[in-house]
């Protein structure tokens, strides 16, 4: 069985959410949101937006989780969950808010140097990487971002997003080419 | 760069991310050493995940997270800090004797719900980051719109609670 992140399964603590119990639900949250957050914010790359939507995926959580069926594969069916309230947050957002593609603004970068020049290049660099990342096709992405937030294994990875180990290698190997490709130049 | 074979590749990426066995690292090792185009290619993907690392990590738990209650949220979430600036306010009056028995009950239940819950983190994330340089926002808040409930989720890197409005911890 699926072991959380803390070595424990996760099962004992679906059951107890799934019957209402909110201190499960609470653990369950400390447990995943990270990674949950993680994905949502490659997709959308703002962190407001971030926040926002990681609030609805929560809530639509705790209102939908009587419906899960097979808590063994809680994983699968929480990122099913999110990613379906992250496109339609999206597609209600689109209309009023610019999307900024992951474009980091100047105080989310890290101060580097108090030069002027290497917080520019700094801001720079964090935008390209950001919008190369986020540029992926969603399914070289995905897996992408579970690899380098969590550090999962691919059968940890396969088990999120509900694919075969050999599926989730082959989509690591082509999000590593084509972010090489989108990047090529940056380090000159 | 020369092109380097696709199995090449996929043992490269397969040790980056800690899946190549220990034959398949011996192997990479013996291809590294005599292949420039290979080793070029390791260190780059090495160099790009590292930089990727970095910015996805920085995108999520940067100093904006939680910055934002929804608008409809956002009235729950003040009403809440209202309850407790007002548990605060008696509990700091409650020693000088201002208030007799009514305010006794008064004050206790108010403190059972709320206090301790800083009501600046809750009404306005961002206010209670002024004066503290780039300290992180805490509290983000669901509402459960079946029963009412405002969970308050903490985020101090480590664990996380929920409180309710009706002060259930």
């Amino acid at each position: 069985m699926r072991q959380g992140g803390s070595g424990q399964s996760d099962r004992p603590l679906v059951l107890a959410a799934r019957r209402g119990e909110r201190a499960a639900m609470q653990m369950l949250v400390a447990r995943d949101e990270r990674w949950v957050r993680g994905l949502i914010g490659a997709m959308v790359g703002e962190a407001d937006a971030v926040d926002e939507i990681t609030q609805q995926v929560w809530l639509a959580v705790w209102q939908r989780i009587r419906g899960l069926r097979d808590p063994d594969r809680w994983r699968a069916w929480l990122w099913r969950v999110a990613r379906s309230v992250a496109l339609d947050a999206g597609r209600q957002n689109g209309r009023r808010r610019e999307v900024v593609g992951g474009l980091a603004r100047a105080e989310d970068v890290p101060a580097v140097a108090d030069e002027p020049g290497r917080r520019v290049e700094a801001l720079e660099l964090h935008r390209r990487v950001l919008g190369a990342v986020r540029g992926l096709p969603a399914i070289y992405r995905e897996p992408f971002v579970l690899r380098h937030l969590e550090g999962w294994s691919y059968r940890q990875i396969g088990e999120a997003l509900d694919l075969p180990t050999e599926t989730v290698e082959t989509r690591l190997v082509r999000a590593r080419r084509l972010l090489r490709e989108a990047l090529v130049g940056l380090k000159d | 760069m020369a092109s380097v074979d696709e199995r090449i590749e996929r043992l490269i990426v397969r040790s980056l991310d800690g899946e190549a066995s220990p034959q398949e690292q011996a192997e990479l090792r013996r291809v590294l050493a005599r292949d420039p185009a290979a080793k070029a290619l390791w260190h780059e993907y090495r160099s790009n995940d590292a930089m990727a690392a970095g910015a996805i990590e920085r995108l999520i738990i940067g100093p904006a997270t939680a910055r934002t209650v929804p608008q409809g949220r956002r009235r729950a979430a003040m009403w809440l800090g209202w309850g407790a600036a007002a548990a605060v306010v008696l509990l700091l009056l409650w020693p000088l004797g201002h208030f007799g028995d009514a305010g006794n009950s008064g004050g206790a239940a108010v403190h059972d719900g709320v206090a301790g819950v800083g009501p600046s983190q809750l009404v306005d994330p961002a206010d209670s980051d002024r004066g503290r340089g780039r300290d992180r926002r805490d509290y983000f808040g669901i509402l459960d719109e079946r029963n009412g409930d405002l969970y308050l989720f903490q985020r101090n890197q480590v664990d996380w609670r929920v409180v309710t409005a009706s002060g259930e911890l």
